[in-house]
Order: structure tokens, then sequence, then C-alpha cells
């Protein structure tokens, strides 16, 4: 007992010898702040992202991207045919953004093509297309798809615009998160 | 006769009392000290916020950050009366993002930009009063869960040499 009693003494005698003379107490600051990002649902497609070569078309580049209400304008029997971004998709869907304003409410066919190499094209169908911007889907199984071409099927007097095309793979789902986030129109 | 003599030295003893001058002199010393306390003071200004994006980016800079405008700056106040080396580490609040996409170099050209990790990492070396720049940049890799990713930041200076 008396030796606990002991080093507990000498045990408390030391701490305070210890406080009295200085224990080395480092100073230092310290400042938090946050950092957030919204992370969007993942694109499951491809739009447009090069222009190949068109005819009869103006403003062509105007096609490419994502739709922003902008389009290329597609005179008489023109065409144009564009590169997507580079992306290995199993395609099920083709959708192109378009409209026209006619002088006769007139109703402008629209042929739609899809190439894998930019040479060999297949027809994936045609629309006619009216009125203001619309998204014009077309669903089958496409492959491969790395380029889409889009032709003038009419002679009507009219301003046919193409605003974007868009090859779309994967699940359902990205497709419906897409269009929760406005991207769709 | 006897009375006289006696009444000499009683004058002698009061002269030497009260007259004579103290040529004597007494010096003592003690000591004072003070130990001054080492002061680290800083102060976090700007923010780091990267808005919405989608999944396969890499290396997105923070809103605003340009080169000579960092996301932060980390201030070391004139009060601060040492040296300092300055820490960065991150925790994650919310989201699926891991720390590591979340990056930071010192300047805006990205020399040694790295990942944010759970413990301190230390940054600036022997740096005084004045300002210090965090350039702040986030990788999205593909596959990353949408919705809101948020971590803190959090920045320590402590006294050079003596470790985070």
């Amino acid at each position: 007992m008396n030796y606990k009693k002991g080093l507990t003494i000498v045990f408390t005698g030391l701490l305070v010898l210890l406080l009295v003379s200085g224990i080395p107490v480092w100073a230092d600051d310290e400042s938090t702040t946050d950092a957030q990002v919204e992370v969007l649902p993942e694109e499951t497609g491809s739009y447009g992202a090069w222009v190949i070569k068109s005819q009869l078309t103006l403003f062509p580049s105007s096609a490419l991207g994502k739709p922003d209400a902008q389009g290329a304008i597609i005179l008489w029997n023109g065409w144009i045919s564009i590169k997507l971004e580079d992306k290995e998709l199993d395609v099920h869907k083709i959708s192109i953004w378009a409209d026209n304003n006619g002088w006769w409410n007139s109703l402008v066919g629209m042929k739609i093509y899809v190439s894998a190499d930019g040479s060999k094209w297949t027809k994936v169908g045609e629309k006619y297309i009216s009125g203001s911007f619309l998204r014009y889907d077309f669903t089958g199984s496409f492959g491969n798809v790395r380029y889409i071409k889009v032709s003038r099927a009419s002679w009507q007097w009219s301003i046919l615009r193409l605003d974007a095309v868009y090859a779309e793979g994967g699940d359902e789902l990205g497709v419906k998160n897409q269009s929760k986030n406005g991207n769709f129109k | 006769m006897k009375r006289k003599i006696i009444s000499v030295i009683i004058a002698l003893v009061l002269m030497m009392i009260f007259a004579l001058p103290a040529a004597a002199a007494v010096e003592q010393t003690t000591s004072a000290s003070v130990t001054v306390g080492e002061v680290i003071s800083i102060t976090l200004s700007g923010s780091i916020a990267f808005g919405s994006l989608s999944p396969g980016v890499s290396e997105i800079g923070a809103t605003g950050q340009s080169s000579g405008n960092p996301a932060i700056s980390i201030t070391v106040a004139p009060e601060t009366n040492t040296n300092v080396d300055i820490g960065i580490k991150g925790a994650s609040t919310s989201g699926t993002l891991a720390l590591s996409n979340w990056l930071y170099s010192k300047d805006f050209a990205k020399t040694g930009i790295a990942g944010l990790t759970t413990s301190y990492v230390g940054v600036y070396t022997n740096v005084g009063v004045g300002d210090n720049a965090f350039y702040h940049w986030i990788t999205v890799p593909m596959g990353t869960a949408p919705g809101s990713n948020t971590i803190d930041v959090s920045y320590k200076a402590v006294k050079t040499g003596t470790g985070f």
C-alpha cells in the first residue's frame, strides 16, 4: 500500500514538474470546406461528331452534337452523312431531330441510312417531317453504327432543318434517365 | 573621572550609529523568464464546386478556377510567428465517387496533381505569412452512379517539421 502511494506521489510530482517546466506543445490550425459535384446519368448513345459529306445542305455542322433547336438546312434532294462520336455501341435505336416549315403545310420525306464504315449504307426507315422540331425514332437491331446519313426525299418548297442525329445502345434505363434530364425533346 | 570616560564612550557609540557615512553596498539579482508560445493561424477563402458532369470525364477544373485564381487560397495570418507546413485531406460525406477522384495541385499547371486521401498529405513546406494556392479538379469515371457527391476538404498548418 505504501509502495503504491509512493509511486503515485512520484508520478504526480513528475507530471507537475513537466507541466511547470514546459512540455513542448505544437500549435496548429485547420480549416475545412466542402466540395460538390452532381453526376449525371451515363449516356448510352452517340451524337453526331463530324460531317463527312453533304450535298445541297446549308450550315451542315449545325446537325452535330445534342439537339439545340438549330439545324442544318437540307434543300430539295440534298443529303448529309455524319460520323458519330467514338463509342462502340450495339445500336437498337436511331433518332433524328428535325423540323419543316413549308409554304403549303407540306410533309417532307426524309430517308435515314446507317453504316459501320461510311461506305456501305443500310436504310433504316423513312419519315415525313412536319412542323416544329421533333424527335423521330427508328428501332431495330442495327449493330455497330458509326455513321448516319439523312437524305431529303422531296422537292417541295420548304425549309427542312436537321438538328441532331443519335444512335442509342445499352439498356432502356439510360434512355429514361436522359429524358428526365431534358436531353431529349 | 570614571563618569567622564563613560560619557565619552557613549558619545562615540552614538556618533558611530548616527554619524558614520555608510560605505558598504549590497546587491541582489533574480531572474525573470517568459516562454513565448507558437501561434499558427490560417484562413480559408474560395470554394470548390464542379456543377453537373457526365461519367467519362477526367480532370475537370473547379468552377471559376483559372491560372492565378485558385479554387482555394489558404492564407497564413500575420499573427503566425513560425514557419509552417500546410497539408490537405478529404472525407467523403455523400455519394459514391471515390476520394481519389477529387484531385488537387498547388499550381494551375497540375504539378504533382494527386487525389485526396483520408489523412493529411503535405503540400507546402516551410512557408511564412502569405497566401498558398490550392487548385482542384475532378474525374468522374464511366460507371459512376448518378447523383450528388459531396466531400469535406480540410487544410492544416503545423510548425515546420513537426508532422501532421
